[in-house]
């Protein structure tokens, strides 16, 4: 079995990179740009963990976890916040939360 | 031993947390005094904490700069949580009033305990988790209120912070491709001088420029400094900017310091733009909040300039300055949150007359607000002017022509504020401010502070001295 | 013997053992910070501690009068301390003949403002005093700081009480005028700091005067730096076209702080010119001497002509000044001993004359609310002593004989004629650019003294003389025993130094020896070497 070079890898995880900060700085729905933003910390999952594997490395694999778990907690206070602006100004677009500019 | 003040921070903020559930709401006044009591045992074990030596096979390390960023992140900690007592209290007003002390001190101590990790980390595993640390509390607490200003700032300020620590992470993907270590010391060795360097380091510097808000990263600033609580945005503006100069120090100072000669020019182009950026734009500003993000903004340009020369000069002016900030600036903000705590405004023209209604606190903000400007004899005059003499150092005169004509700027609104104080007359029917006496405890130690620093030499000699010996545990 | 002269006069001459001087800065100070205690109501109370707190200053200053020698090279009564040593940084302080007539004349107007805005000051008392008096310490500190960082320490410290004193006491645009003054100033004194760094590099971590005037620059950097330097001091003093802040300044500020602004502050110019612009920079100070003479002879015609035309007394006292220190700066630019002598003693005649000016201008405001000069004339019948008073500062200010400025100015010609003829021996371009722009330059300014005459001799005629025309005039009252007391010691003071000058000018004439020794060589070099050459063999055949 041909395994698939790490440039190739990379260059995924460049990708994903790339539309999820595409996606941060053009959407405009909250959730959305929150997931674009966990698209990118997978992007660089994916990078630390093909660096590791191809080379016979553990401390990539060890990062990687840390990131899944330490985004699970950002989600959840994201989330959270979310819900409290959405009970109050019953919206999650960013453009309708508009109070903070003079 | 080494930990030690980590530890009993952690401890405390359990103790407060667990305490919370068995205390009555009059009772929860106690918690404050309690955390207080958190944090000056903790600054005592620091005193007695060595400031070199390794724990955890290396992962976790004191050298004599990391003993000055926690001391700095203990100060503000304290003047924070004494400044904000007024609001935590159940005698608080009600719409300003900050409800569940318990966890509001819980996670300002969780937050903390980030910030002290993160002086000791020495690979990008501990540095990802301990930044993280340091970060995900304070969304909480700038959306604390729960009120539709406060949701604003706190879900503007998560999705930024994410995305800043999402960029900073793909460079440390890239390091660790490069050099197969995650170990931050092991690092200069192992790289070279090639683009893919110098992408990771920009990924990295641009993941650490939200937090020290570097324009052009610094736009979340304004927005979280005015929709947070007061006492939350007094918070950020000096711990979380002491922690982000922490984290850029490790990198560049231990990862790049081979390659830091060659993009001196970039450090002094992104210094320039954040302090004419954020002078230019507090000239305008009539909110307070707003007027002090941008001011913090200039000053995080003028912290940059400690970066020019490598040397033990440049970090020394860093720390120096670091230490003189946060003093100065919480100063500050103990009037604005004493002010906007008892009027519930935060319009700068509602300062008018402060020096005829309460002339001790009118002096205060105005000795805080010189500070900041660097009028001499202050301390802000000496540490902007020895972080001008490392640019003058590195060849940069140009820069320190640039920094003295911001400087000028700076003054012209710091004096803006000064003129509502002292020139304006007050308000018909305005009423002295109250102040508490914990507020004005931490009024009177920042004030004094933030002027002996400057005439009083100790302190700048033994951060020198501090960062000559951690120079020379680098060159190890 | 002369080389030795030159070389001394930045060096301290005697250590003092008692911190005499660091006392006389942080006199006024002690007395501010105890100001802090008593309350806001008692007025009376902050009124007698302030003088009092003023008058304890001039006793100090006097003590340091007392133990200075005359015949001394060299900075005396020296207080040398590390401040911060790690970085090179020093607190020094001593006195020399150039500073101590300025010293003098700060210590001793103290009192006199104090005293004369007792009713000048209707309000916040207590802010006024805290703040006259730390302006005091920055005034005496940065004439007496000889370490390039704490006198830039002193130099700001100025800044914040009188942009306060401006901000809260002035008149209706005060407010325009304070922010100008402060930014003006606050702008031209940063570009010094960045001078005074780059010096404090090229020495290797110094910021101790002498040391820093041994160094070695290259013409390129003594020109970028002095440019630094002198716009700070420039601006302050202030020559044209850096003065507009100045009328605005003056006009708006309340009697005291005009009295002080005129008195002390716009001597803190062409004294930081003197002391740290032309030893650091001397042959700078030659290639830009051309620039600031042609500078210092616009100033003097256009003040006098923009104060010839102003309707508003104080408008017109305020562009005097402009004119005045034209004079002065013409003495500083010659650089000979006796234009040196003019514009040191110049710079005190000013202090006393303009401040008195000032005071008297003062009174009439607070008698009538207004200084239009139409809204008066004829006064002098109902306050008789006012009006002698005024006449005879009047005569002080235009230079008549036996009066103060008359000695001032006329040193100040003596100088610029002996420089323009001695030239006459080289006949030579080069030497004759120079000795042209001298005296072409002095004939033109020796048209503003008549100028002068002019504009003060027609405002007293229509204030004072003729019929009184407005009826609002019939009801004044002439000065109380308190405003009497004020302008007589003020008026024994222009007297003293017209007729019996020699007191004053010997303070600073071995200083003032010492300076030219030391660096007219360097500046003639530059801005007319034929005459260097000569004054170099003159000087050899005095020492066979």
């Amino acid at each position: 079995m041909t395994s698939i070079p790490l440039g190739h890898i990379l260059l995924l995880a460049a990708l994903l990179f790339g539309i999820g900060l595409a996606g941060v700085l053009t959407r405009r729905n909250i959730l959305v740009m929150l997931m674009s933003v966990e698209v990118m910390m997978n992007a660089v999952n994916l990078t630390l963990v093909g660096f590791s594997r191809y080379n016979g490395w553990t401390e990539g694999h060890v990062l990687a976890f840390f990131i899944i778990a330490v985004a699970a907690a950002e989600a959840a206070v994201g989330l959270a916040m979310v819900l409290a602006v959405f009970r109050l100004k019953q919206t999650t677009y960013v453009d309708e939360l508009r109070l903070l500019k003079r | 031993m080494l930990m030690l003040p980590e530890l009993i921070i952690v401890a405390t903020g359990f103790i407060l947390l667990v305490l919370d559930l068995f205390l009555t709401e009059k009772q929860r006044d106690l918690l404050v005094p309690l955390a207080l009591a958190g944090i000056a045992a903790a600054l005592g074990a620091l005193w007695l904490t060595p400031d070199h030596g390794v724990l955890l096979g290396g992962r976790f390390a004191m050298d004599p700069l990391a003993w000055w960023f926690k001391l700095t992140f203990l100060i503000a900690a304290f003047v924070t949580v004494m400044l904000t007592s007024g609001l935590l209290e159940s005698a608080a007003p009600e719409p300003r009033k900050l409800h569940s002390p318990g966890e509001f001190l819980t996670i300002l101590l969780f937050n903390l305990t980030g910030m002290l990790l993160l002086a000791s980390t020495r690979d990008l595993i501990t540095l990802y988790v301990a930044l993280e640390l340091a970060t995900i509390p304070l969304f909480l607490l700038a959306a604390w209120r729960r009120d539709a200003l406060g949701g604003e700032a706190g879900l503007k300020y998560m999705v930024i912070g994410a995305l800043a620590s999402a960029l900073m992470l793909y460079g440390f993907g890239v390091l660790y491709g490069v050099t197969g270590t995650m170990r931050l010391d092991a690092m200069p060795a192992l790289l070279h001088a090639d683009r893919t360097t110098l992408y990771a380091a920009a990924l990295i510097v641009a993941g650490v420029g939200f937090k020290l808000t570097l324009v052009p990263f610094h736009m979340w600033a304004p927005e979280v400094y005015q929709g947070a609580p007061p006492p939350v945005t007094a918070w950020l503006s000096v711990a979380s900017k002491a922690a982000g100069l922490s984290v850029l120090m490790l990198v560049l100072f231990r990862v790049f310091r081979p390659f830091l000669h060659d993009v001196s020019f970039a450090i002094a182009v992104l210094a320039t733009v954040t302090m004419t950026i954020g002078n230019l734009v507090a000239i305008v500003q009539r909110n307070i909040l707003r007027f002090m993000a941008f001011s913090a903004i200039s000053q995080a340009g003028y912290l940059l300039l400690g970066f020019l020369a490598g040397g033990s000069v440049g970090a020394a002016a860093m720390v120096f300055y670091l230490l003189v900030y946060a003093v100065t600036n919480l100063s500050v903000f103990a009037v604005i949150i004493l002010h906007n705590q008892q009027t519930g405004s935060t319009e700068l023209t509602d300062y008018r007359g402060l020096s005829q209604l309460n002339p001790l606190l009118a002096l205060a903000l105005m000795f805080g607000l010189f500070g900041l400007g660097g009028i001499p004899p202050l301390a802000g005059f000496v540490g902007k002017f020895l972080l001008f003499s490392v640019a003058a150092q590195a060849g940069y005169h140009w820069l320190v022509g640039v920094a003295a004509v911001n400087s000028t700027v700076s003054l012209y609104y710091y004096l803006r504020l000064v003129r509502q104080m002292y020139i304006e007359a007050p308000a018909e029917g305005a009423v002295p401010l109250k102040p508490g006496w914990m507020l004005s405890a931490g009024l009177a130690v920042t004030t004094a502070a933030s002027m002996l620093l400057g005439v009083v030499p100790t302190v700048y000699e033994s951060v020198r001295a501090s960062a000559a010996a951690w120079l020379q545990s680098l060159g190890q | 013997m002369d080389t030795s002269i030159a070389q001394n006069w930045l060096q301290f001459h005697s250590l003092s053992s008692f911190p005499l001087l660091t006392l006389l800065c942080a006199m006024p100070l002690g007395f501010a910070l105890l100001a802090l205690a008593i309350p806001d109501e008692q007025t009376s109370a902050h009124k007698a501690w302030s003088f009092v707190g003023s008058l304890v200053t001039l006793a100090v200053a006097l003590v340091v009068l007392g133990g200075f020698d005359r015949n001394a090279v060299g900075l005396q009564q020296v207080d040398d301390y590390a401040w911060i040593p790690s970085f090179g940084a020093r607190w020094t302080l001593g006195v020399d003949g150039l500073s101590l007539p300025l010293v003098m004349l700060t210590a001793f107007l103290m009192p006199i403002i104090f005293a004369g805005a007792w009713s000048a000051i209707d309000k916040r008392w207590k802010e006024f005093s805290i703040a006259m008096l730390i302006l005091e310490t920055g005034m005496l500190g940065s004439l007496l700081a000889v370490d390039l960082l704490s006198f830039y320490v002193f130099w700001e410290i100025m800044l914040v009480p009188m942009y306060l004193i401006v901000g809260i006491w002035g008149g209706k645009d005060r407010i325009y005028a304070t922010v100008k003054f402060f930014i003006y100033t606050m702008f031209g004194s940063l570009l010094m700091l960045v001078a005074i760094l780059w010096l404090y590099q090229k020495s290797g971590g110094s910021f101790a005067l002498a040391q820093l005037a041994a160094l070695n620059l290259s013409d390129k950097e003594q020109t970028w730096l002095f440019a630094a330097f002198a716009l700070a001091f420039l601006i302050k003093v202030p020559v044209f076209p850096f003065h507009t802040w100045l009328p605005d300044a003056h006009t708006e500020a309340p009697t005291p702080g005009s009295v002080v602004l005129a008195g002390v502050m716009l001597k803190l110019g062409t004294y930081g010119l003197l002391r740290f612009a032309i030893p650091l920079f001397p042959s700078a100070m030659g290639t830009f001497s051309p620039l600031l003479m042609t500078l210092a002879v616009i100033g003097i015609i256009f003040g006098a002509l923009m104060a010839y035309v102003q309707t508003d007394v104080k408008r017109l006292v305020a562009y005097s000044s402009v004119s005045h220190l034209g004079f002065v700066m013409l003495g500083i630019v010659i650089f000979n001993e006796e234009s040196l002598q003019g514009a040191v003693l110049q710079g005190v005649n000013h202090g006393i004359s303009t401040g008195a000016l000032f005071l008297l201008v003062g009174y009439l405001y607070e008698r009538r609310h207004t200084r239009e000069i139409s809204e008066f004339g004829g006064i002098a019948a109902k306050m008789p002593v006012y009006a002698a008073f005024f006449v005879f500062v009047t005569m002080s200010s235009i230079a008549l004989p036996l009066t103060n400025g008359f000695v001032g100015e006329f040193l100040i010609f003596a100088g610029s004629f002996k420089e323009g003829v001695q030239a006459v021996i080289a006949p030579v371009a080069e030497a004759g650019r120079w000795r042209n722009t001298v005296l072409v330059g002095g004939g033109i300014a020796s048209l503003g003294v008549v100028l002068g005459a002019v504009y003060m001799l027609s405002m007293v005629r229509r204030v004072f003389f003729g019929q009184i025309t407005n009826p609002a005039n019939k009801a004044l009252h002439d000065l109380d025993w308190r405003e009497k007391t004020i302008m007589a010691i003020l008026a024994c003071f222009i007297l003293w130094i017209g007729v019996y000058p020699s007191s004053w000018l010997n303070l600073s004439k071995t200083t003032v020896h010492a300076m030219v020794l030391a660096h007219r060589p360097a500046i003639l070099q530059v801005r007319a070497p034929l005459d260097y050459k000569h004054e170099a063999i003159q000087h050899e055949h005095a020492d066979r």
